[in-house]
């Protein structure tokens, strides 16, 4: 298959990554001479020096003989002419990454019709709808939803405090109906066996059915006081948008935005929450406006750096938990020693809704951890060598596990005893190494 | 300063006092009280001067009109409007030209202060020109304030100005007509569709057409000493009541509705916030009239209550019950309605509820910024901002208004008016209701007034009717400065 990339920026980046190490054949085109630079030496793809919205470029990067076309440049209007041009080609599949809302309006799908998108990437909303799910269940610092969220995932960072420190997985009682399907460790992601001891700062991924999470990161998880008042630093589109959801979920919202007209405009549109205009983060501030008692600082301004530090310093004031915006890979491994408790990076989102689309027939949803790691959703097709057998007897590739089943309406957390059946929806924890072979077992 | 367009303007304005004032004197004429003449000379003359003037006056092309035009013609046209309607009064011999004049004004500005003694004593036809008065002033104040106001930029209608079609230069005089058009439709059922509920709730084709038009302009006029209350009768308070409200109502909203935006039309907080202050001020004065005793009936203590909060709500001041002999409390409720008043855009007066509103949200806002020293608190309405200079505006008209009740007050008070009845009148004509309490509101107050103090309530009439600073303007230096 080949595919056209626009834009060698983060998502861009990322997406060829994945996409070239899942076999396809790659074309990044990329206006910026150094982001040209640093895509060729990184990654097995051709790599073009242009503008992304020139048909010169598009024929260059061979666009007639392409199936789909990713458009994730920072521009708009270039990602939507490569689409227009590309349809116009006869690419068969479009992805477009857009900003402005102005463009797309999920409620009005025409637009995209008319821009040529197939699917349209909507990063802020993505990085809103994130947060927003990680402050609902209190205790995860990640949620992830498959089979159309009635499976979920949540990602539990753990604390010294946490009950099921120090236990072996077998010992860990956990609600029915769930289970610790992975573990991160030090950046590395592992399948636990029965014999796993759980450590502080271990990161656990626990599965269940719907409604029932919150529950079940009870068990494992330490500070799980519902989420009430939130503080969010930076009404950018992100902030805005997750002003407004939370709003919706009934919590109290404050917003502090460092451009007035921004505040202003942020202001108009709250009904119950406000916003504070502020140059500086000072203490007094802070305190004053109760930063120190707040259930979740979120910070979400278009500066990574100034996100890290200014969650770091509302968790030392005393923020219950702490939330950053990265927009960039680099700063992401020093959250932890930071003291922030989640970082959401819009990049990652946008590079996972992407695949998940590419992917889409097989492969019906994913998730990309830390550690190379995924959770991916499978359909079970008919001729799967391990079907019908139960799972203790079969092998499964190492590194992989099985979380949940959907069958037809039931979700089921298998045991050993439970088998796979035809038409069944499989959510999967493996780490990067089992990929391929997890795939390869489930291709129709 | 364009004289020849003022002129041109103050012709048409003549010339169609004129053409209204042609209606009580074909009436006279039918109905042979002798009375035609005083109001078909006056007519013809205002006619064919007004003509006269408009066509030596005919604007070419290019002729451009200033905002101070704009203020000149309002402010000069009530005045020459309230001058030419008095004449019928002074020249029946009804009243002296003085009183003729505060007639008129209150007429005009739809006040419904009135220095006739007993309307039933009064030739039918001046009855029905006093209640025509208002009627044409209230048209105009709607045409003013809804279609002129918003694009010019003064009262509280600048509010709407965002959501009306984009003005520009070469299209705003057509715009201005068709919007007028739509409006005066929307007056003339209103006037017709009360009319017709009159007489089919039982009162007599007179009555009926002279309440329907005192009603829509919401000024008060009566053909009876004792007001609604001479009817003693339920179905005609209903319907009395139901029209006060729906005059108060902002026209901008009917004309939403009238372009099928009725979903706009039925959510504006404005409109809500003028419906709820008139239930609470019934509910609360139904309480009031009953536990005090006013009334042992609890149904009539409502029925009075509510045609009372609707009556001074809109500014209409239309009375079933004798309020000077209400408990305090209900009458102390009733001057605060009358200070609301109703929405803008009506002939209603009083401050403005949406004026209310807002300055209500301001002081609100500024309490919390006591607490949250850098929150950013933009004003909205409705989902819309209301941009900065407004809310300034806002709080300047509400200091205006404070100054203005006291510097009237003082000039009264200057007449050796007693204190009480000094306030009571300069309230009565800036809230433009023409009613207070104690003796403000009957005839023989205002009769026995010496000549200059009623000129200065007629002029605080149109202060108020105005919305203040429209008329406040033309004393300020800078109006005059080129």
């Amino acid at each position: 298959m080949r595919t056209v990339i626009i834009g060698a920026g983060e998502v861009g980046f990322t997406t060829a990554r994945m996409l070239s190490g899942e076999g396809h054949q790659v074309v990044l085109i990329e206006q910026d001479e150094a982001l040209v630079q640093s895509a060729t030496e990184q990654l097995d793809a051709l790599v073009i020096h242009g503008n992304g919205a020139s048909p010169k470029s598009l024929s260059e990067a061979g666009i007639e003989k392409a199936d789909l076309l990713v458009a994730s440049s920072n521009s708009d209007e270039v990602n939507i002419i490569a689409c227009l041009s590309s349809k116009a080609q006869g690419v068969e599949r479009t992805v477009a990454r857009l900003h402005n809302p102005d463009y797309y309006d999920p409620e009005e799908p025409l637009a995209r019709d008319l821009l040529g998108i197939d699917f349209v990437i909507h990063t802020e909303e993505m990085a809103a709808r994130a947060i927003k799910d990680a402050l609902m269940v209190p205790g995860a610092i990640n949620i992830d939803n498959f089979a159309n969220d009635s499976i979920e995932v949540a990602e539990v960072a753990l604390d010294e405090d946490s009950p099921i420190v120090g236990q072996a997985l077998k010992d860990v009682i956990l609600p029915e109906q769930s289970l610790i399907v992975g573990v991160v460790r030090d950046g590395e992601a592992l399948v636990p066996g029965g014999g796993t001891v759980l450590r502080e700062k271990d990161h656990v991924l626990l599965i269940s059915g719907r409604r029932r999470l919150a529950e079940v990161v009870r068990a494992a998880a330490t500070d799980t006081a519902p989420v009430k008042d939130v503080v969010i630093y930076g009404g950018g589109r992100i902030g805005l948008r997750l002003a407004l959801a939370l709003e919706k979920a009934k919590m109290s919202v404050k917003v502090i935005e460092r451009s007035e007209d921004r505040a202003r405009v942020v202001a108009s549109q709250l009904k119950r929450g406000f916003v504070l205009h502020a140059d500086a983060l000072t203490e007094d501030f802070l305190r004053q406006e109760r930063v120190d008692h707040a259930d979740a600082f979120v910070a979400v301004t278009g500066d990574d750096r100034a996100n890290l530090l200014a969650a770091m310093y509302a968790g030392r004031l005393g923020a219950r938990r702490t939330i950053a915006g990265l927009s960039r890979g680099e700063f992401a491994p020093l959250s932890e020693a930071l003291g922030v408790d989640v970082t959401i990076s819009p990049r990652m989102l946008a590079a996972e809704a992407i695949l998940r689309f590419v992917r889409k027939g097989e492969i019906v949803n994913v998730a990309l951890l830390e550690g190379g790691a995924e959770i991916i959703e499978l359909r079970v097709p008919e001729k799967c060598p391990l079907n019908g057998r139960p799972l203790s007897e079969v092998s499964f590739p190492k590194g992989a596990i099985i979380g949940a089943l959907l069958r037809g309406e039931e979700v089921i957390i298998p045991t050993g005893r439970d088998s796979l059946q035809p038409g069944d929806d499989a959510v999967i924890f493996t780490v990067e190494s089992a990929v391929d072979e997890v795939e390869k077992l489930f291709a129709s | 300063m364009h004289i020849k367009v003022i002129a041109n303007a103050l012709g048409v304005v003549a010339a169609a006092l004129g053409a209204a004032m042609l209606v009580p004197g074909i009436f006279a004429a039918f109905t042979g009280e002798g009375n035609a003449p005083i109001f078909l000379v006056p007519a013809f003359a205002s006619i064919v001067g007004g003509g006269v003037l408009f066509y030596f006056t005919r604007r070419n092309e290019n002729t451009y009109v200033s905002i101070r035009d704009v203020f000149l013609i309002v402010s000069l046209g009530w005045i020459g409007v309230a001058a030419i309607g008095s004449i019928p009064f002074a020249v029946s011999g009804t009243l002296s030209p003085v009183n003729a004049f505060f007639d008129s004004m209150a007429g005009f500005t739809t006040t419904g202060a009135s220095t006739i003694l007993v309307p039933e004593d009064t030739a039918a036809s001046i009855l029905l020109w006093r209640s025509m008065s208002q009627w044409a002033g209230g048209i105009g104040i709607i045409v003013l304030f809804v279609s002129i106001a918003p694009i010019v930029g003064f009262g509280a209608t600048q509010l709407y100005s965002a959501e009306m079609p984009n003005p520009t230069q070469e299209r705003i005089t057509p715009r201005i007509q068709d919007t007028a058009k739509v409006l005066t439709y929307i007056y003339l059922s209103l006037t017709v569709g009360i009319s017709a509920a009159l007489l089919l709730a039982g009162m007599g084709l007179f009555d009926a057409v002279n309440h329907a038009f005192t009603t829509v302009a919401t000024g008060g006029y009566s053909t009876r000493s004792d007001s609604i209350a001479a009817f003693d009768s339920a179905p005609i308070e209903a319907v009395i009541i139901v029209g006060m409200i729906l005059s108060g109502t902002n026209f901008t909203l009917y004309f939403f509705a009238a372009q099928g935006r009725l979903r706009r039309a039925a959510t504006s907080p404005e409109l809500l916030a003028y419906l709820g202050i008139i239930a609470t001020g019934a509910l609360i004065m139904t309480g009031s009239l009953y536990f005090f005793d006013y009334n042992d009936s609890l149904l009539r203590s409502f029925r009075e209550a509510l045609f009372q909060s609707a009556s001074l709500s809109s500014g209409t001041a239309f009375s079933t019950a004798d309020w000077n002999a209400w408990d305090s409390f209900s009458q102390a409720i009733l001057m605060v309605l009358m200070a609301i008043g109703g929405c803008a855009g009506s002939t209603s007066g009083g401050i403005k509820v949406v004026r209310i509103v807002l300055l209500a949200k301001s002081a609100a806002q500024d309490a919390f910024r006591m607490i949250h020293p850098r929150a950013v608190t933009p004003l909205t309405m409705n989902g819309r901002v209301v941009p900065e200079r407004l809310r300034v505006a806002f709080l300047g008209f509400f200091f205006v208004y404070g100054a203005t009740l006291a510097v009237g007050t003082l000039l009264i008070a200057l007449h050796q008016v007693p204190l009480g009845s000094a306030f009571g009148a300069v309230f009565a004509c800036v809230n433009i209701t023409g009613t207070s309490l104690g003796p403000v509101g009957d005839p023989d107050f205002y009769a026995a007034l010496p000549a200059s103090a009623k000129f200065i309530l007629a002029f605080f009439m149109l202060l108020g009717r105005l919305e203040l600073f429209t008329v406040l303007v033309l004393l300020t230096p800078a109006f005059w400065r080129t």
